[in-house]
């Protein structure tokens, strides 16, 4: 208990106190908060959790390390480039992506709109006076959001590494991927007016309907803000719906122009 | 748990783990073999002091490197018995290496990677044999290495490694590079085909399209290999083929009547069975020797008119041919074309070939032939054949120079069912070149009719005749399979009666590409089917794998081909060489053929007016000898010149003429009783008998003018220096070599060479 | 010290967890399976191996093979194509030449020594004809073995021995 007190002290000292947040209750919305309740100190209760997580990744990599061997290939050969021909694990989210958006899209437009979207983020997320700290209680929509557009990332991931094989062809996990596919899916465009229908229904649907859901959510964040989140949350949305378009329906184009395509 | 707990048992986990890292790298494989090796070390050892360190001894690290070959080989880790001649029979890793290769090629100077080829910088074993993918020169074993003499061996004949030599020789001698360039190969054997100018003189067609369906179904082991023709294809070539006449043949007065008998006798003469086949014996096995075409059906194949030209006029219808001319009056060469009509002809075709209506190259067949001419250019044909106007030899086949390093993916498997590598493939395609031949073979279902018929088009044989780039005519597929129906029947390959096309517009494409396969319109594959053994495709095999982008690994590694003294006779020596093709059949030096005796060292051997009476009458060496001289009836100047030639010319400064000091009697009789104790007379003939198998020592040959017997016709240094060692002077002699002391060496030349002949000495040549 | 949980959101906490394991389990197994899939031209067997197949195809082993080539050559003009001592030259030797196919010779084969010394030294050396020269200096030890090893076949399986 002395050790308890002891701690007490040392944060009533300190000009500023980086803490760990720890709330007791929930929703107690617009409670002042008191300096040094529910609060524990960085050393040890963070610094020694995060050593033993070092220590334990730094096992699994030297377990890893002695059962696998790097998988090294040989020199490249550039009359011979291997079939398909994927990224490092990492992007092959965004190489996934080329399945279902042009180039430009997939590769320019969405990058950078995922950087932007992560620039922003801290000016869209507002303190809410309740807290410095990145407590998920307050947050039940931002949290799950985000969590999902990092599944999309996994997922795309995940069906780049092991479901996509020769010419980049989609195999089930029972499908021998050295095999080729004898005949190309099946795919279609949206007729021109339907595909601009779509388009802007949706992004209508995206910039509105949020806000009138919850009219509190609109008057909170304010107009700039409320339109900014709208139009990342528009397009994040807009992903999953063209991948299962794609995957289910075989749509390739949703609005199929002479200058761009979506 | 304890934040404190954790943290332990987490750091506790790492520590173990680093030092299961160093763990594994000390039990590598390789330090185990070391270990069992330095066991079996100390268990020879007798000395207890180093059995005592060879069984403590630490493994070490090692490597071989010569940066001038490329070489960081690591194999020595685990191959530490590779030099070491006790390890002979030690179970591998630590066996050594078979035969003497290492005492020529160390392998501390030269490595392991650079013959066998692997990974030599991987330190298990797996990934040091290469049997790993992306590894694209797997370990190479047994024969396989002799694929890489060659980089060094850059003349490709190599001593120690028979199937890559053998093989590199078969790419001339089948003919592979008249399809397929190979630099540093050079062309084509001229020998390997006829040339087939004028040949629609020469041949009957009955022969000529059986002979083009099935050459082994003609003759036994044909040169030529089988295209799998079908019956167009065959009628169209031959078509082309009898319009190529010989004026020469064609305006020649009819062939005199000729005398079976004294045919007889002049093919007796002439040995005709020395080089050509001309019967088989009763188990079917072909008698008579392969330089020339066999000539058990000749009669059916070839006419009297061209027979009987040929004999006369050899050298002159084909410069290029091995057969000697035989001076030969008309009468005789009639006699000698009545016994060959009589004698050699097929009865199967026969009555075929007497009803042939006689050559009469009509304007219906001008078409068949122009077809012709174009497959006898798209097979390739006039790669090994010259043939006069007719198309220029183009290589049809792609380029082989670098074969062996070609890209594994650039190979085209199709169905085959072979593991894919660079030597199954080679070994399947040459062994059996059919099971590649699948080119159109596309699941039909997966095609639209159109796309089918597109195929089809472009697989057809004779396109470059009716223009290859005209475009399908658009249009319903109804119409074009009409389309190509009628090209294909003008060119003369479908006859009138077809099978109906089906009514179902939709299985016409399917029902076209079957009957114009049936017809021999396609050309899926040109390769022909060699039929060669196991081991011919073996040794083919290697050849190709040693066809490689790597040259010498540097030039001081090239290793030069023995110096070979060069024959080219001139003058008029030169011209009796040529006329009688003396070199069809023996050897001199690097020149010539093997099938009689070698007479680089003639004039050592001899005696020269014994050689100047042979060349006039030559007789059979020996008892057991089935080919002999053919009688060429040289006149007295012609031998006299030849004799002296080879009496001066061909012999070695290393074989005295006598010995010295000279051989006395009493050295002949001492040598008279060493004859029989080393039993010699097993295999020659004396005075007083003797075995067959070597030339008799004492045998007059009747009505020869000079004595024939071993002192007669040899030189005592010659005899001596055989006496040392036959195989020197002969390697594929069966004499054995003997164990004897110079005394003996003497003892026995002496008493050789005084096996004389009683006989008067007629008289001594000018 | 002790491991006090947060309880902030344990629910959200637990999913999360098991969603990434779930993750890293199926991404483990999926790459089990590619592992196991091959591509096609994988026949049981490769070049490796064609010497071995060629050799089992063949009538006769590597070694009997080069010891057939070196007989034909040397011996068989006396002791005959099939051993049987009926060469060209047989009748011509005042003392006939070794039949292989007879059963002393079969049991002499039991000591191969003693027949490579024949080989190697010549009839007299070991009290035969002094018409069997020696081969000593013609062939080398390891052609003498391929030589015997054919003699072997030609001589037949040992008296009592299952015939093949």
């Amino acid at each position: 208990m002395s050790e308890k007190l002891e701690e007490l002290r040392v944060s009533e000292e300190a000009t500023e106190v980086i803490t760990v947040r720890r709330r007791r209750t929930s929703g107690t919305e617009g409670a002042t908060r008191t300096s040094g309740e529910g609060e524990v100190h960085v050393w040890p209760h963070l610094v020694y959790r995060e050593l033993i997580c070092t220590v334990l990744v730094v096992g699994v990599l030297f377990a890893v390390s002695l059962i696998f061997d790097a998988p090294l290939e040989e020199q490249a050969n550039p009359s011979n480039t291997p079939n398909p021909a994927k990224a490092a694990w990492y992007f092959l989210g965004l190489q996934e992506l080329l399945v279902y958006f042009d180039p430009w899209f997939a590769g320019v437009v969405l990058p950078s709109l995922i950087v932007a979207g992560l620039v922003a983020l801290p000016y869209l997320d507002i303190n809410r006076g309740d807290g410095p700290g990145l407590a998920a209680e307050p947050r039940r929509l931002a949290v799950p959001v985000f969590v999902a557009g990092l599944a999309i990332w996994f997922v795309t991931i995940l069906i780049g590494q092991y479901f996509r094989g020769l010419s980049w062809a989609w195999y089930w996990p029972w499908e021998n991927w050295h095999i080729p596919k004898a005949t190309e899916a099946f795919s279609w465009n949206f007729p021109l007016p339907a595909g601009l229908a779509s388009v802007g229904l949706f992004g209508l649907v995206g910039f509105v309907l949020p806000g009138l859901i919850s009219r509190r959510f609109y008057r909170r964040l304010g107009p700039v803000r409320y339109l900014t989140t709208c139009f990342f949350l528009t397009v994040m949305a807009a992903i999953p719906v063209k991948i299962l378009l794609r995957l289910v329906f075989g749509v390739k184009y949703v609005l199929a122009t002479p200058w761009f395509n979506l | 748990m304890s934040l404190r707990a954790l943290f332990g048992l987490s750091s506790l986990l790492l520590a173990l783990l680093t030092l299961a890292t160093f763990v594994d790298e000390f039990t590598a494989s390789w330090a185990d073999h070391q270990r069992e090796y330095n066991t079996l070390l100390a268990e020879k050892a007798t000395d207890p002091a180093l059995k005592k360190e060879l069984v403590s001894r630490w493994p070490v690290f090692e490597q071989i490197y010569n940066p001038e070959l490329g070489v960081v080989d690591r194999c020595i880790l685990c191959h530490r018995g590779i030099d070491n001649p006790d390890m002979k029979n030690a179970s591998q890793p630590h066996r050594s290496h078979p035969g003497n290769l290492l005492e020529s090629h160390p392998q501390q100077k030269y490595g392991c990677t650079i013959c066998h080829q692997g990974q030599g910088r991987a330190t298990d074993k797996q990934a040091a044999w290469g049997r790993v993918s992306h590894w694209e020169k797997p370990l190479l074993t047994g024969s396989f290495v002799q694929a890489t003499c060659t980089r060094c061996h850059v003349s490709g004949d190599v001593p120690q490694a028979p199937l890559i030599s053998r093989g590199r020789k078969m790419l001339r001698s089948l003919g592979c590079v008249a399809c397929h360039q190979v630099e540093g190969l050079g062309g084509v054997d001229p020998r390997v085909a006829p040339d087939l100018s004028g040949i629609g003189s020469k041949v009957t067609r009955a022969w000529l399209s059986r002979w083009l369906t099935r050459p082994d179904s003609v003759l036994p082991a044909p040169k030529m290999p089988d295209y799998g023709l079908r019956s167009g294809e065959v009628e169209a070539i031959a078509a082309y083929l009898m319009q190529q006449r010989s004026p020469m043949v064609d305006s020649a007065p009819a062939v005199p009547e000729g005398d079976y008998d004294r045919g007889s006798l002049i093919y007796k003469q002439f040995q005709c069975i020395d080089c050509h086949v001309t019967r088989f014996s009763r188990n079917g096995k072909p008698v008579g020797g392969s330089i020339g075409p066999a000539l058990v059906h000749v009669a059916t194949k070839t006419n009297r008119k061209w027979l009987f030209a040929w004999l006369r006029e050899t050298h002159r219808m084909q410069p290029r041919t091995l057969m000697p001319h035989f001076k030969l009056s008309d009468q005789q060469a009639a006699d000698l074309v009545e016994y060959i009509c009589e004698e050699w002809y097929d009865p199967d075709i026969e009555d075929e070939v007497l009803d042939e209506p006689e050559p009469a190259p009509g304007e219906q067949k001008k078409e068949l032939a122009a077809v012709g001419m174009a497959l006898f250019a798209n097979y390739g044909c006039s790669g090994c054949h010259g043939i006069d106007h007719g198309p220029s030899p183009t290589r049809i086949g792609p380029e082989l120079t670098y074969i062996g390093s070609k890209d594994l993916h650039r190979f085209d498997f199709g169905k085959v069912d072979i593991r894919h590598t660079r030597p199954d493939y080679f070994f399947a395609k040459v062994k059996d070149p059919g099971q590649f031949g699948k080119g159109l073979d596309v699941p039909s279902h997966l095609l639209s009719s159109r796309e089918l018929l597109e195929r089809i088009w472009k697989g057809l044989t004779p396109a470059a005749l009716f223009s290859e780039r005209t475009p399908l005519p658009a249009g319903k597929e109804d119409d074009t399979v009409t389309w190509i129906l009628d090209r294909v029947k003008a060119a003369g390959f479908l006859k009138k009666a077809t099978m109906p096309p089906p009514s179902d517009e939709a299985s016409r494409p399917v029902w076209l590409r079957k009957t114009l396969e049936n017809s021999g319109a396609f050309s899926v594959l040109k390769m022909p089917d060699f039929g060669l053994s196991d081991e011919d495709s073996l040794a083919l095999t290697i050849a190709l794998m040693s066809l490689t982008e790597e040259g010498p690994p540097s030039k001081r590694y090239i290793a030069s081909p023995p110096a070979t003294q060069h024959f080219d006779p001139q003058g008029q020596v030169g011209q009796l060489f040529d006329r009688y093709r003396c070199l069809s059949c023996h050897s001199v030096w690097d020149q010539g053929e093997n099938l009689a005796a070698d007479l680089s060292n003639e004039g050592s051997r001899v005696d020269r007016n014994w050689l100047y009476e042979f060349l006039r009458r030559p007789y059979s060496m020996r008892r057991t000898l089935t080919i002999a001289m053919p009688q060429f009836h040289l006149t007295e100047d012609e031998a006299r010149t030849l004799a002296d030639y080879l009496w001066f010319v061909t012999t070695r400064d290393d074989i005295p003429g006598r010995l010295d000091p000279p051989l006395t009697a009493t050295e002949a009789e001492a040598g008279k009783l060493l004859f029989q104790a080393k039993g010699c007379q097993a295999c020659h003939q004396t005075s007083t008998g003797g075995g067959d198998v070597g030339p008799s020592l004492a045998t007059q040959v009747p009505d020869f003018p000079v004595g024939t017997w071993a002192g007669d016709k040899l030189r005592e240094g010659w005899v001596a220096t055989w006496l040392k060692n036959p195989h020197a002077l002969l390697p594929e002699a069966r004499e054995p070599r003997l164990d004897l002391t110079q005394a003996e060496i003497r003892a026995l030349t002496a008493f050789v060479m005084s096996l004389r002949w009683p006989g008067p000495q007629q008289k001594v040549n000018p | 010290m002790t491991l006090d949980r947060p309880n902030i959101t344990p629910g959200i906490n637990r999913a999360a967890l098991i969603a990434i394991l779930a993750y890293c389990v199926f991404a483990i197994f999926m790459e089990f399976v590619r592992g196991m899939q091959h591509a096609p031209g994988g026949a049981p067997y490769g070049f490796e191996s064609l010497e071995e197949r060629i050799a089992l195809s063949a009538p006769l082993g590597p070694q009997e093979t080069k010891g057939k080539i070196l007989y034909d050559h040397y011996c068989a003009v006396c002791h005959g194509d099939s051993g049987q001592a009926d060469g060209l030259n047989a009748s011509r030797l005042t003392i006939g030449p070794r039949d292989f196919t007879a059963p002393e010779f079969r049991a002499r084969l039991k000591d191969e020594t003693a027949v490579v010394k024949v080989i190697r030294e010549g009839g007299l050396a070991s009290g035969l004809s002094s018409s069997m020269p020696p081969w000593g200096l013609t062939l080398n030890p390891t052609q003498t073995t391929e030589l015997v090893t054919y003699l072997k076949k030609l001589a037949g399986p040992p008296a009592g021995a299952p015939g093949p």
